[in-house]
């Protein structure tokens, strides 16, 4: 089982490394969104009343004949007011219009062209260039060998448990395969459900032969049961459940005719939601048939209260016109297969959680970062003393050296040049997105050209001095490029710039104690080879010999 | 404040568990476990762990305590190791006060 886990571990190790990397920024994806738009960072949420009316009053000069508002309210971890609508007849998502208006002002902020972290998110299971499919495909692979090698970790590897507890430092091999134990059994609770949901987020595209034998091959039907929305027995959405389209723009046919009916206003159901959902606030609006009879206003609560419903909050509907709270639709109650079903992909998603649990998610992905780098060093670590014994370094060796260091390094380094290029590129770019997107991944070769080129503790050394640096002026950047800096951020209670800010903070601290880590072990083996001199032992000897000692 | 509590509470839990481990209760006590403290650790360390977990379970709903006492366990364990590694002389004061902290954060966040 031992050289299973050896090999997997290094082969897909590299690529489960950009997963967990890619995927544990991914839960702070509202955050990174904000930062990366940094027009946005002028617009500071005081009173989530005002931000929706004054919402209301855009949308109403916006999209007057919209058949459908959505209005997401700035919260912890979006600083902007969201504003959607539907034109009429528009269907799907791709229908929705969407604005970003400031919380105070209600006005339209103009937004630069990013994907955001939304290309860090989609990176973590579609990578790039590649046919979505395809990388599906890679990407679950990987997550089912890292299921199996966990499981079959816990079983055949028994002295985990004995060694639960144990770190030993400055013990070369030693202290890296406690490492590595250490974050792959103390965070194993978080890596078995990672993996298994991840799983189950791909289930359709990996097993699909259940749904299609019960389904007859319409999956859609299988999905929207799943979800536990009802269907007709031909696939098709009965028309009462149908929200949007054909039945609305009738409706709206009808009332064109006569003169558009004034809307309620929003503070008073606001008022309502707050007395009886207590400190839980109002996350968004929905707004039906605006400016029609048939108008109705649904609030939703921000944020979830259970992973079994998939973190959906409790909701108020009102008569649009009337302002009169009406019987909203009962909850249909989950099904235990669909309840587990949710609570695994909530759990993987993160989007129920409140701040305590979004972080513990964040840091335990942190842990499994950690458990795939110092995987990666142990092979190289492990294959000293026989490259000792060679007098050589044979080149499977080097080159698991060259893509460790460009996939753990240089990952960090493409990661700290995407946000530089989000702020250094013009705004009014052409395919602006796209440029940042090459900018990073350019960045990312020439980290591979560079470990390739340089020794190997130097390409370490170089790549994370040069991440520490690039990520700890990221505030700095955030700045002089239009964004608000801490000290403006924190007073305004703007959390999700601030965390974002202090995050890259925390990931530079990271990386310079490992750079600490690397200069010392460095000038130990230059003492070393300063001390072999006199004696007489070849420098080469005794320099591999100190850095094993320190490794 | 009653996140902190689940972590505050694992953190003597894992330590007695530790303890109740022959290698690490000669790094803390310097002698050699008997069999009798042995079952007292452990049963010191399963029911605090038990005790975080009714504490999760009254601030979250069932799924997210669960998830949320998961991880402040792997958090409270990476710690005990640590302590264990760089400091074994300071575990017991340690998890004595974040014991008591836990408590008194329960307590009044109840």
């Amino acid at each position: 089982m031992s050289w299973f886990h050896t090999w997997s571990g290094l082969l897909l190790g590299w690529l489960l490394y950009a997963v967990f990397f890619t995927g544990t920024l991914s839960y702070f994806l509202d955050e990174v969104n904000d930062w990366m738009r940094p027009e946005l960072h002028s617009s500071v949420p005081h009173n989530n009343a005002l931000s929706a009316e004054k919402a209301i009053a855009t949308l109403q000069t916006l999209a007057p004949e919209a058949s459908n508002w959505t209005i997401n309210l700035p919260n912890a971890r979006q600083t902007a007011v969201e504003a959607m609508w539907r034109p009429q007849g528009a269907q799907g998502r791709e229908g929705m219009k969407r604005v970003q208006l400031d919380a105070a002002t209600g006005d339209v902020i103009p937004v630069r062209e990013t994907r955001g972290g939304s290309f860090l998110y989609r990176f973590h299971f579609e990578l790039y260039a590649m046919p979505r499919i395809w990388a599906r495909w890679i990407v679950g692979i990987a997550t089912f060998v890292m299921f199996v090698a966990i499981i079959s970790g816990v079983i055949t590897h028994k002295k985990i448990f004995t060694d639960f507890f144990t770190f030993r430092p400055r013990k070369g091999q030693r202290s890296w395969l406690d490492a590595h134990n250490a974050t792959a059994v103390m965070a194993l609770p978080f890596h078995i459900v990672i993996t298994f949901s991840g799983l189950l987020l791909l289930m359709t595209m990996l097993m699909p032969w259940g749904a299609d034998a019960v389904y007859d091959g319409q999956g859609n039907r299988f999905n929207a049961e799943r979800r536990g929305m009802v269907m007709a027995p031909n696939g098709q959405r009965p028309a009462n459940a149908q929200a949007g389209g054909q039945r609305e723009g009738r409706g709206r046919g009808e009332d064109a005719q006569v003169k558009p009916v004034d809307l309620a206003p929003i503070a008073p159901m606001l008022a309502a939601a707050q007395v009886q959902w207590g400190d839980r606030p109002v996350g968004s609006i929905n707004i039906q048939n605006p400016n029609t009879r048939r108008a109705t206003v649904e609030l939703r609560e921000e944020g979830g209260q259970s992973l079994l419903n998939r973190g959906t909050g409790a909701r108020l509907l009102f008569d649009g016109v009337t302002g009169e709270e009406k019987e909203a639709a009962p909850v249909r109650d989950v099904s235990s297969a669909a309840a587990v079903m949710n609570s695994m992909i909530s759990v993987h998603l993160g989007r129920f959680a409140d701040p305590a649990v979004r972080w513990l998610l964040f840091l335990s992905g942190v842990v499994g970062t950690f458990m795939a780098a110092t995987g990666l060093v142990m092979w190289v670590v492990k294959r000293q003393p026989e490259r000792r014994k060679l007098g050589y370094t044979p080149k499977g060796h080097r080159l698991v050296e060259v893509l460790n260091v460009a996939a753990i390094g240089g990952l960090s380094v493409a990661v700290a040049g995407y946000f530089w290029a989000n702020r250094l590129l013009p705004v009014e770019m052409a395919q602006r997105s796209a440029a940042e997107i090459n900018c990073f991944f350019v960045i990312w070769l020439l980290c591979l050209v560079h470990a390739a080129i340089r020794p190997h503790a130097k390409a370490w050394l170089e790549q994370m001095a040069l991440a520490a640096l690039a990520f700890v002026l990221l505030p700095l950047l955030n700045v002089f490029t239009g964004g608000s800096g801490l000290w403006v951020t924190i007073p305004n209670a703007q959390w999700s710039i601030a965390g974002f800010d202090c995050m890259m903070l925390a990931l530079a601290c990271v990386h310079a104690a490992v750079v600490c880590h690397l200069v010392k072990r460095t000038s130990a083996k230059s003492r070393a080879a300063a001390a072999s001199k006199v004696t007489g032992v070849t420098p080469m000897k005794t320099a591999l010999q100190a850095q094993e000692e320190q490794a | 404040m009653m996140g902190w509590s689940i972590w505050l509470l694992s953190v003597p839990a894992f330590a007695a568990l530790s303890l109740a481990m022959g290698k690490h209760h000669e790094q803390v006590f310097a002698q050699e476990i008997t069999p009798q403290q042995q079952w007292r650790w452990r049963a010191v360390g399963v029911l605090l762990l038990a005790l975080s977990l009714v504490v999760s379970l009254h601030y979250w709903a069932t799924s997210v305590a669960i998830v949320a006492w998961l991880g402040g366990l792997t958090f409270a364990a990476l710690f005990v190791g640590v302590i264990l590694t760089y400091a074994p002389q300071r575990l017991r004061l340690l998890a004595l006060l974040c014991g008591l902290l836990g408590v008194w954060v329960s307590l009044i966040s109840w």
